[in-house]
């Protein structure tokens, strides 16, 4: 048996990902939009701050058609499964938290084409974690992210992307 | 108290508070029906 070649790494351009920080938000109100997104193929939203409100929506370009099928699970803070999340061609992207979302990381996929993205969500606080991944059956690039929460939200909200 | 909208453009960096509208009130409230009956488990 020949001798096993590994084969060197790449250094052709546009192999890594190259995550650049597009903004940061420091929100003050129920409702936040970002907008005015363009020219990246993945994006990235993360927050952690303690005591952030309840998720109630998430969406994209402002779309809260029925174009929104996502799955996944709940743990709670004794480590057991308390909840299915299951969602098939809703109007938000994720299911309404039902306890406060301390760390939230959201990573959408295509966000450039006019064919559907894909995307996950972890998130966690004191009483649970949630993972979840979903699809978002629509033909327009996504220019903008909506957040809706229970009440007036504080958190730090950094957005990321993958130039396209 | 009627709640808020913040608007971020990240192209120009305008940044908008204000109240929410009729219709952005109302899909507010549907989107918040769930706290109305899911226990915090």
């Amino acid at each position: 048996m020949g001798a096993t070649t590994i084969p060197a790494a790449s250094s052709a351009a546009g192999v890594s990902d190259n995550w650049v920080l597009i903004s940061t938000t420091t929100a003050s109100a129920s409702t936040l939009s970002i907008t005015g997104i363009s020219g990246y193929k993945k994006l990235k939203v993360i927050y952690n701050t303690a005591s952030v409100p309840q998720i109630a929506s998430l969406r994209f370009n402002n779309d809260s058609g029925t174009k929104y099928s996502s799955a996944g699970w709940q743990v709670n803070n004794s480590n057991q499964v308390s909840r299915y999340l299951s969602a098939f061609l809703t109007s938000s992207a994720i299911e309404a938290g039902p306890s406060n979302t301390e760390n939230f990381n959201l990573e959408i996929n295509s966000t450039d084409t006019t064919n559907a993205k894909t995307y996950t969500v972890l998130s966690g606080g004191t009483l649970y974690f949630a993972t979840a991944t979903g699809t978002y059956q629509a033909t327009a690039a996504i220019s903008s992210i909506q957040f809706g929460w229970a009440t007036t939200s504080s958190a730090v909200v950094y957005l990321y992307g993958v130039a396209a | 108290m009627i709640p808020k909208i913040q608007i971020v453009n990240v192209l120009t960096g305008e940044v908008e508070i204000r109240d929410m509208n009729e219709q952005e009130l109302a899909q507010y409230e549907i989107d918040n029906q769930p706290f109305l009956t899911t226990s915090n488990t």
